[in-house]
């Protein structure tokens, strides 16, 4: 399951309720946000498929301005690949 | 506590993204530089020790994330120490470690289960029940805190008084204060300080003794540091400690003195007092007697053929250390003739063989100069707790006491509280019940049966502790914890039960100065965490089904249906003051939550009405025109009516108290004496000040004191690794080799919770015969080099479950 | 995975943006291990800096026992020069009424903390 941590950039005006946008998407965890209107955003996903495709939904929500990954991580997906690779070996 | 693999991803991913745009999340530590950042402030009470400091926390997005002092308010203007700029990062989400759900186990050696609230307040009635059934209603018991909310206090109290029919009502403050009630009962007849903290600023002397107050109590010692450097030449400190502190700093005489000599010290002072004619003769006469036991009166000849054995000169032999004639001569002149003195003391005095005794005789110093109720002459003790007067001491906390200072043995009284409550008299047992010592000895022989424990971790922080964890442990015991962290304690429970921290619950805690301060609810608390007020209400109910009893139900009845962040604790507060406290010397009928929200601090009691606790309440007591009682109560027109309810003639009582050394003498086998106490950063058992950054890196793990030339004569260097070993159990410490404790003394802080640095295995269990109170402060020890210095790791108690 | 590189450039984007923005990094303490960490500020300081500790020790703040951190906060929040909210935490009366312009420590030097400079 891969781990993504974004800055979601959104209108500091529309702050409070973009935020509450966000918070509908699942898989999605809101960390922190500033004045600025930098929203820190976790997402977890099954596939870094599906990953995009929250991105995707995130650039949907209004007042979004930019979506930024930071940190990507998705050692427990390749390890299952792996763990797959193996077992069609073997 | 261990975070899962995918926690400790998430926290760097949001961490890492973070950063790139400068934002601090609360993992991360915040810093108070975000104060001014904060959407909204909530007045409230600082906990972490008894002075009562007021503040403001900081929310933002529903997360605490600063704390500041409130400049009006009369116990601390505005100023805070390290703890109380700090422990919001123990709110909400801040902290991992919180507890968060309900664990049971069956058997204390199974790992805990997470099960809901439901399954957790049955299991709980179904074994008090039980208990009850098979064992009777004195098998069952309840510890509880001088932290928990007076709310808190009064419901668990009256649920086990009027409910479950036992007074097993005991808790921490009988290891902290109870000496001080004794003594203050006895001397005056009225529990609590006479004064406030508005002394600080008019008194000029101060005899501070067994008292490290630099650190325990920091920004009291702020006012007495200020009066002293504002007014060098004219203000005098006298500091009286086997130790030198942090506080001896501002001294201007210090008086060092071999443990367990302290009565003689104070005796000496009295003989000068006498001998050179500084008392006030008037005051005696209309105010005081003398005293050899409770009905047995004596005259002033008689006091001064006693006080013939604590001549300067004898007692300076007795004492040790640095005293001589010439210092007690001259601490009891400072004494006699300033304008006025004020004395302040803590566990140094308390926590005693003869605690109640020290009391008495630094009252006595005060009688014989008539310095009381004066501006600035107070005989004043400090709590080490928040609410260790408000909730337990006024609002029924011990094994003997029921709410609004009244005696469980006194028949009468025990009928008003079964009347007040609506319960049939003879509801509540005549007989106090445990104390804290017997209590946990009831535990270790398999007499109580389930026990109760808020708020305190009595697994480290009793006496001899090893002793009592063996109780603690039995399998027949059924033991319910309910705390916001793991400690020592939950590694022993049943069941722990995850409770709501202050400021995530409403309520009030009163602080030394008979102050009662309110806190609103401000932040959520994390996961499933409860107030205790709506556990005890809920566990109520399903007790009084298990055990078919009305009554029980009849205890909570008038809370049923309350919303539990601020409706509920109201109603308890509310029934609490106006009923119990009502005709009561802590009278706070004045103090209703409304009135206490409109002050920056809080109410002194007597506060019978609410146009008298609008202003605060009463600064002295005893005052007439100065306190409300004193003029309702004034059987003559003297200006001082001590009123108080212990003392049927009315009068203050000057005991003859002899001096008595410590029950553990240092002997060839164990040649040093031990003592413990506190250090600024940490806090109790350190479960809270463990888990904020700053404080634990200051003080990361306990340390030995030895003074240097102990040090030097068995080979000691600083930071050596030392075993201090008594007849009960050792500790392995770094070694702190500095001027502080007198030779021939040890000194360790006992907030450690690491096994080999917990001082309390070492400790002795002997306690005051009067008060109950363990003698925390002396016993005997051998201490000896194990090896040079070793990098050591902080410890706290993890949760496993 | 090829998708989520295309989101870099606007990674890239948000950092320059922060860079000209306002964002404040803590300054920095000299490195130090984990158990190093753990020691108190002065044990190393009456070394490190002595004039700074004597000063300190004199002052009201040093007999009151407000301690390094208390202004300075610990290693992840560290300021060499504290952020004056900080003072504020228990002067906040003074701090609302302090000239425009002029630092707390402007008038009451750090270490001393006179009255007045
Ligand atoms: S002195 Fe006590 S009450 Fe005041 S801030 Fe410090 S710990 Fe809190």
């Amino acid at each position: 399951m891969p781990i993504g941590g974004f800055i979601v950039n959104v209108h500091p005006d529309h702050l409070e309720n973009s935020i509450r946008d966000l918070k509908k998407i699942s898989g999605l965890e809101v960390y922190g946000s500033d004045e600025k209107g930098n929203v820190v955003v976790v997402l977890e996903a099954d596939s870094s498929k599906a990953m995009e495709e929250m991105v995707e939904k995130i650039m949907k929500i209004e007042n979004v301005l930019s979506v930024g990954l930071t940190y990507f991580n998705v050692e427990d997906e390749i390890e299952i690949q792996e763990e797959q690779g193996k077992k069609t070996i073997h | 506590m261990g975070l899962s693999r995918r926690e400790f991803l998430k926290r760097t991913a949001a961490l890492t993204a973070a950063s790139y745009v400068g934002i601090n999340l609360p993992f991360k530590n915040e810093n108070t530089s975000q104060a001014s950042d904060a959407d909204s402030w909530h007045k409230g009470t600082c906990r972490l020790c008894g002075s009562g400091c007021r503040l403001e926390l900081g929310v933002k997005n529903g997360k605490a994330v600063a704390l500041r002092g409130i400049p009006d308010s009369r116990t601390n203007y505005g100023y805070l120490c390290m703890k109380g700029m700090l422990f919001y990062k123990l709110m909400g989400y801040n902290n991992p470690d919180r507890l968060k759900k309900p664990l049971y186990r069956k058997s204390k050696k199974e790992p805990f289960k997470e099960i809901s609230w439901n399954e957790a307040l049955n299991i709980a009635a179904k074994e008090f029940a039980k208990a009850v059934k098979k064992h009777g209603n004195n098998s069952v018991a309840y510890y509880g805190s001088g932290q928990a909310l007076t709310e808190e206090t009064y419901i668990f109290q009256k649920v086990f008084r009027g409910g479950l029919r036992t007074n097993n009502v005991e808790g921490n403050p009988r290891l902290c204060m109870a000496s001080a009630v004794g003594g203050y009962l006895t001397s005056f007849g009225a529990d609590e300080p006479i004064g406030s903290y508005t002394n600080f600023e008019r008194a000029s002397c101060f005899f501070i003794i067994g008292s490290n107050m630099a650190e325990a109590h920091p920004v009291l010692f702020r006012r007495v540091m200020r009066r002293k450097l504002d007014n060098r030449e004219t203000v005098k400190v006298i500091n009286a400690d086997p130790r030198v502190s942090p506080t001896s700093r501002i001294a201007d005489l210090h008086l060092q003195f071999r443990p367990g000599t302290d009565l003689a010290l104070l005796n000496a002072m009295a003989y000068v007092i006498v001998k050179e004619k500084l008392y006030d003769e008037t005051f005696l006469k209309n105010y005081a007697t003398f005293r050899m036991g409770k009905k047995k009166e004596v005259s002033f000849e008689k006091y001064k053929e006693f006080l013939k054995d604590y001549t300067p000169e004898k007692v300076s032999d007795i004492c040790g250390g640095n005293i001589t004639p010439e210092k007690i001569r001259t601490a009891a002149l400072w004494f006699a003739k300033s304008e006025g003195t004020m004395s302040i003391w803590t566990m140094g005095i308390n926590q005693r063989k003869r605690g109640v005794w020290a009391n008495n005789l630094i009252h006595n110093l005060h009688i014989l100069t008539g310095q009381l109720c004066r501006p600035g002459a107070d005989s004043f003790s400090l709590t080490g707790q928040p609410n260790a007067c408000g909730g337990v001491r006024e609002g029924g906390g011990l094994c003997h006491i029921l709410p609004g200072h009244r005696l469980v043995k006194k028949d009468k009284l025990r009928h008003q509280v079964e009347k007040l409550w609506g319960i049939p008299q003879g509801r509540i047992p005549p007989k106090p019940g445990y104390h804290t010592i017997a209590m946990f000895e009831a535990v270790n022989q398999g007499k109580i049966k389930a026990i109760w424990i808020n708020c305190t971790s009595p697994a480290q922080s009793l006496p001899n502790c090893d002793k009592y964890r063996k109780g603690m442990s039995r399998e027949d015991v059924f033991m319910v914890v309910t705390d916001i962290f793991p400690t020592k304690t939950t590694e022993l429970a049943n069941l722990i039960l995850p409770t709501a921290f202050h400021f995530e619950k409403t309520g009030v805690y009163g602080c030394t100065e008979r102050r009662s301060q309110l806190t609103v609810k401000a932040v959520d608390a994390p996961g499933e965490a409860k107030p205790e007020v709506w556990i005890v209400r809920e566990w109520a109910l399903k007790l009084a089904k298990e055990l078919k009893d009305p009554v029980i139900k009849k205890c909570v009845e008038p809370f049923l249906g309350k919303e539990p962040d601020y409706e509920l604790p109201k109603a308890i507060w509310d029934e609490y003051t106006q009923k119990l406290t009502k005709g009561r010397d802590n009278d706070l009928r004045g103090a209703t939550y409304d009135v206490l929200k409109k002050l920056p601090d809080g109410v002194q009691w007597p506060a019978p009405t609410k146009e008298w606790a609008l202003k605060g309440g009463t600064d002295i007591k005893f005052v007439r025109g100065l306190d409300p009682l004193a003029d309702k109560h004034a059987k003559d027109q003297k200006p001082y009516q001590f009123y108080g309810p212990a003392h049927p003639d009315k009068k203050l009582w000057v005991w003859l108290r002899p001096q008595r050394g410590p029950e553990e003498m240092p002997d060839f086998e164990y040649p040093f004496y031990l003592s413990t106490g506190r250090v600024i950063d940490q806090w109790h058992t350190s479960s809270m000040t463990g888990r904020i950054p700053e404080l634990m890196r200051a003080n990361p793990y306990a340390y030995v004191e030895i003074n240097p030339k102990d040090a030097k004569k068995l080979g000691i260097k600083p930071g050596d690794m030392v075993e201090v070993a008594s007849r009960r159990g050792k500790n392995i410490l770094p070694a702190k080799v500095y001027v502080g404790p007198c030779e021939g003394m040890v000194f360790v802080y006992w907030y450690d919770q690491e096994e080999s640095r917990m001082i309390n295995r070492v400790t002795k269990d002997a306690f005051d015969p009067g008060s109950k109170e363990p003698e925390f402060k002396i016993c005997a020890c051998k201490i000896r080099k194990v090896s040079g210095p070793k990098p050591l790791k902080p410890f706290l108690v993890e949760m496993k479950t | 995975m090829k998708r989520l590189k295309v989101l870099l450039p606007s990674l890239i984007l948000i950092l320059c943006f922060c860079a000209v923005g306002s964002v404040v990094w803590a300054d920095k303490h000299p490195e130090l291990s984990d158990q190093e960490k753990l020691t108190a500020c002065a044990t190393c300081h009456i070394k490190a800096t002595p004039d700074i500790y004597k000063e300190w020790f004199g002052s009201v703040h040093g007999i009151g026992n407000v301690k390094c951190y208390q202004c300075h906060g610990t290693y992840e929040d560290f300021h060499v020069t504290p952020k004056e909210t900080s003072c504020a935490s228990c002067h906040s009366a003074q701090f609302a009424k302090k000239p425009k312009g002029k630092t707390c420590w402007d008038c009451h030097p750090a270490h001393h903390f006179f009255i007045h400079k």
